[in-house]
């Protein structure tokens, strides 16, 4: 084992990939971003073992940086601010003071090598920058990342981080400077499903000045930075039946097979929309705005993670065409092409489509 | 397999502060009476049992270091509030559950490492308005709080105990107590957590079944008599039976033994720390002997920790094992050689604790010796040895460069008398010694014709001792077939004989200067 990245496609199993490929003798710290990605793990690992195995931690990225990145060093932290006695009371999710207000300079605003631009007065850790808090403690070449890593390797047989296109900036640089000196790390995401959440939709390692950075570009970023790039294990959907793998490889250009034996079809709708979306069996994808519908709906960057037996996506307008033979995603922005490749790959059945201007016609 | 490596304590009962180092098996603490042995298995168990976690806050006075206390005393103040900390220091196995939990810098340490750390400590933000209180030198001590974290700066839960330790006090009164937490304590560590809620969700269903079946008339109509569930929890009903009968009806040493048996099979009760306190108690020699070879047995399968004041326990288990515990330090005597620690071991019957236990000591070469000293002292001083606190050891016949050896750099003032057996070499080793010493010292007579005490005292006391010693004008008294006259031949060949008359005598002899001299230096 070593420093891998596996590049999946979606419903090809990352989770079931994880945690069906664990040592369960040994012990494994399991991370990803959301609580549920963090609840959709742990029920795969009861599927896989019966429970979780005793020995497999399983918590979201902010807790492990809190827990076991700042607490057990805070003395070390401390120091280097020359703060030996401050008193840390906790974690904060407030905001950070932004640098500027309205184009002016922001007077709460604490520069970087300062404690108060991680710590609140009183005590509270800023969530948002524990990562980059992490990744300041140096002093010349002893970083505070290093002797984590170290003890990090003496503890963990295995660390696995789950749906990694989700980490941005610190933290994506964190997951990187820990993984140069981690022996044992597996990576697993869908370059294709990066910024599909309403957070964490901007920046490194998928923006690089301002431009959206391609799929080959991402590979190479990854892989200089030491990782084994896998792009075969996870390459197949075990969710989506064939014609629909074969459709969004068509339409949104991104390589998308199956492994499956399921049936399902893309079917267009244009009349008796009703029908479907009365049918409380099927469940209908909206770009946004679920919870004004008066049918069951899911946004589509929610139903990252789902399955369903059967899926109606609502298009937006910039989709109008695309049954068309000519059709191309050119001039629509990545996040909703993202976002759409999302909704459209929920299904283990049928895939419902319904053109924003029929849908419209009905509202 | 974890171990408590090292124990820091500051402000806690006798302790102002004090570090004590652990080995990974085998420990002895020895330590005068009030020295704090108890102090420091309290202090283990605090930390990791959560001991006094909900006791009521009026315990805490009885916690407070004596000298904090006073200080905060004499000025009143938030800062000089008495306050204890308690870090446990432990080896922990890293591929292990949860020991990632106990592993950070939040320690004296300056180092990550694995532990758990207890402060018992005012909370200023709940006693913000004492400060009058405070002034006045009262402490709040409902305004303190226990708090327990692990080195990792986390909240510490029993349920997470990184170590099973069980004590074993053979010296608790209320033996009730003692039996019910070493019998919780046993189930606990012996059995999973499966086997436990099975176990005592079956008790209470049969209980509940099996008083039903007794079938009492019921109280009316809508009443009737039932099982109160809250009183009877198994853990709190149950008794190590040995052969059917319980152990708590063995006597106390028999079942101190037991307890110790089964708390070492580490194999089956899962026990990583065995806490023994005074072995000797209660127990025969022979019981005692049986108890140290099951512990010399099994010591390298535990940690084992024990306070003692008994000779065999000490020598017996190692010399190299003992913490002594004195003037608020914790030495250890594991720089004595190999060889002298082997000696002590085999030497069963040796006083040696007896020199660290003590504030000063004479070491004499036997019991001729032994008999007159307090005697002498008194004649010299005007004071009892008791009075001065002076340990006379008898070496027996072990050489006394053994115990020598063992205490050696012992900030503690032992004096050796022995004869220079008319060996000029002798006489110059001990100026050698007394001169690399500061605090032992050898004393012999300078002159090789006074070769032997009873020799120093004939030739000072000649007039005396021929009238005091009754001799047999026929008998030759030859010693080593060598003759030294009638009357000093019979007191070497008689040596306890002759101490004891001289003793009984009430004579005050001329006592030969190099053991007043002793005597002087002892004092000084």
């Amino acid at each position: 084992m070593a420093k891998r990245v596996i590049l999946a496609v979606a419903g090809a199993g990352k989770t079931y990939h994880i945690c069906h490929n664990i040592d369960k003798d040994k012990k494994n710290l399991i991370l990803a971003y959301t609580h549920e990605n963090i609840k959709n793990i742990r029920k795969e690992l009861i599927n896989a073992f019966g429970c979780i195995p005793e020995l497999t931690t399983v918590i979201t990225f902010d807790a492990f940086v809190y827990r076991y990145l700042i607490l057990p060093y805070e003395p070390s932290i401390l120091r280097f601010f020359q703060k030996d006695n401050f008193k840390t009371k906790g974690i904060t999710v407030k905001e950070p003071e932004s640098q500027t207000i309205d184009n002016r300079p922001n007077p709460k605003y604490r520069r970087k090598s300062k404690i108060g631009h991680y710590i609140t007065q009183s005590g509270l850790y800023y969530c948002a920058n524990l990562s980059e808090l992490v990744m300041y403690i140096k002093n010349g070449r002893n970083s505070l990342i290093k002797r984590i890593a170290n003890s990090l390797n003496k503890f963990y047989n295995e660390i696995l981080i789950d749906e990694f296109q989700d980490f941005r900036e610190h933290d994506f640089d964190l997951i990187t400077a820990l993984a140069k000196e981690i022996d044992n790390i597996t990576l697993v995401g869908d370059y294709n499903q990066h910024s599909v959440s309403a957070k964490n939709n901007s920046g490194k390692p998928f923006k690089k000045r301002g431009t959206d950075v391609s799929y080959e570009d991402f590979k190479n970023t990854i892989s200089d930075l030491g990782f084994e790039v896998d792009e075969t294990t996870l390459q197949a959907s075990r969710r989506c039946p064939e014609n629909i793998c074969k459709f969004v490889q068509e339409k949104l250009n991104i390589v998308f097979s199956h492994n499956n034996d399921n049936n399902g079809d893309v079917i267009f709708l244009s009349e008796n929309i009703e029908t479907i979306l009365e049918d409380n069996n099927i469940v209908k994808l909206v770009y946004n705005d679920a919870r004004k519908c008066n049918f069951r709906a899911l946004n589509w960057s929610y139903s990252k993670g789902d399955t369903f037996d059967n899926v109606c996506v609502i298009l937006t307008n910039n989709f109008e065409k695309i049954f068309n033979d000519d059709f191309s995603c050119r001039g629509i922005s990545q996040q909703t092409i993202n976002q759409l490749y999302v909704a459209l790959t929920r299904t283990k059945g049928n895939l419902y489509i319904i053109k924003n201007s029929d849908y419209k016609k009905i509202k | 397999m974890g171990y408590i490596k090292s124990l820091y304590i500051s402000g806690f009962k006798k302790f102002d502060e004090i570090t004590v180092q652990f080995n990974e098996h085998m420990n002895i603490i020895v330590g005068e009476n009030e020295a704090g042995k108890s102090t420091i298995l309290e202090a283990i168990k605090i930390v990791l049992n959560q001991m006094y976690k909900n006791t009521d806050k009026s315990i805490l006075k009885d916690l407070f270091n004596k000298t904090q206390m006073d200080t905060f005393k004499a000025n009143p103040s938030i800062e000089t509030l008495p306050k204890v900390e308690i870090e446990l220091d432990l080896v922990l196995d890293p591929t292990e559950k949860n020991t990632e939990y106990f592993f950070g810098e939040n320690s004296r340490n300056t180092e990550a490492t694995f532990g758990i750390k207890f402060e018992c400590a005012f909370n200023e933000d709940i006693g913000a308005n004492l400060v009058d209180v405070i002034n006045s030198g009262e402490i709040p001590y409902e305004y303190y709080n226990l708090v327990w974290k692990t080195y990792s700066q986390q909240q510490y839960y029993l349920i997470k105990r990184p170590l099973n330790f069980i004590s074993i006090d053979t010296s608790e009164n209320d033996t009730n107590s003692s039996f019910n937490y070493f019998n919780k304590t046993l189930f606990n560590s012996r059995y999973s957590e499966k086997e436990k809620i099975a176990s005592k969700n079956k008790f209470r269903n049969e209980l509940n079944k099996m008083f039903k079946s007794i079938d009492l008339e019921d109280i009316d109509e809508h009443r009737k008599f039932g099982i109160n569930d809250k009183k009877v929890i198994l853990e709190s009903v149950l008794a190590v039976y040995e052969d059917s009968i319980a152990l708590e009806n063995k006597g106390s040493g028999m079942s101190s033994l037991i307890k110790t048996q089964i708390a070492l099979d580490k194999s089956k009760n899962n026990l990583d720390i065995v806490l023994i306190e005074e072995p000797e108690n209660h127990l025969c020699h022979t019981t005692l002997l049986k108890m140290l070879s099951e512990i010399e047995k099994r010591q390298s399968d535990s940690q084992i920790i024990i306070t003692t004041h008994n000779n065999l326990i000490a020598s017996r288990l190692n010399l190299k094992n003992v913490i002594w515990i004195t003037d608020n330090e914790a030495k250890s005597l594991d720089n004595i050689s190999e060889e002298d620690a082997n000696f002590f071991i085999k030497a069963d019957n040796n006083n040696f604790l007896q020199i660290l236990l003590s504030k000063k000591a004479i070491l004499v070469e036997g019991a001729t010796e032994f008999l007159l000293l307090p005697k002498i002292y008194q004649q010299i001083t005007g004071r009892t040895i008791e009075d001065d606190e002076i340990n006379i050891i008898s070496c027996n016949g072990i050489s006394y460069s053994r115990y020598l050896n063992a205490v050696n750099d012992a900030n503690k003032k032992i004096v050796v008398l022995t004869d220079n057996d008319n060996k000029n070499t002798k006489i110059e080793e001990s100026i050698n010694y007394n001169n690399e010493h500061q605090h032992q010292h050898i004393f012999l007579d300078n002159n090789t014709d006074n070769w032997t005490w009873e020799k120093c005292f004939y030739t000072l006391n000649q007039e005396v001792l021929n009238s005091l010693i009754k001799i047999d004008e026929n008998a030759n008294y030859l010693f080593h077939e060598k003759d030294y006259g009638k009357v000093l031949g019979k007191m070497l060949n008689n040596k306890v004989d002759t101490a004891y008359a001289m003793l009984n005598s009430g004579i005050d002899f001329v006592i030969p200067q190099y053991i007043q001299d002793a005597i002087k230096w002892l004092n000084e």
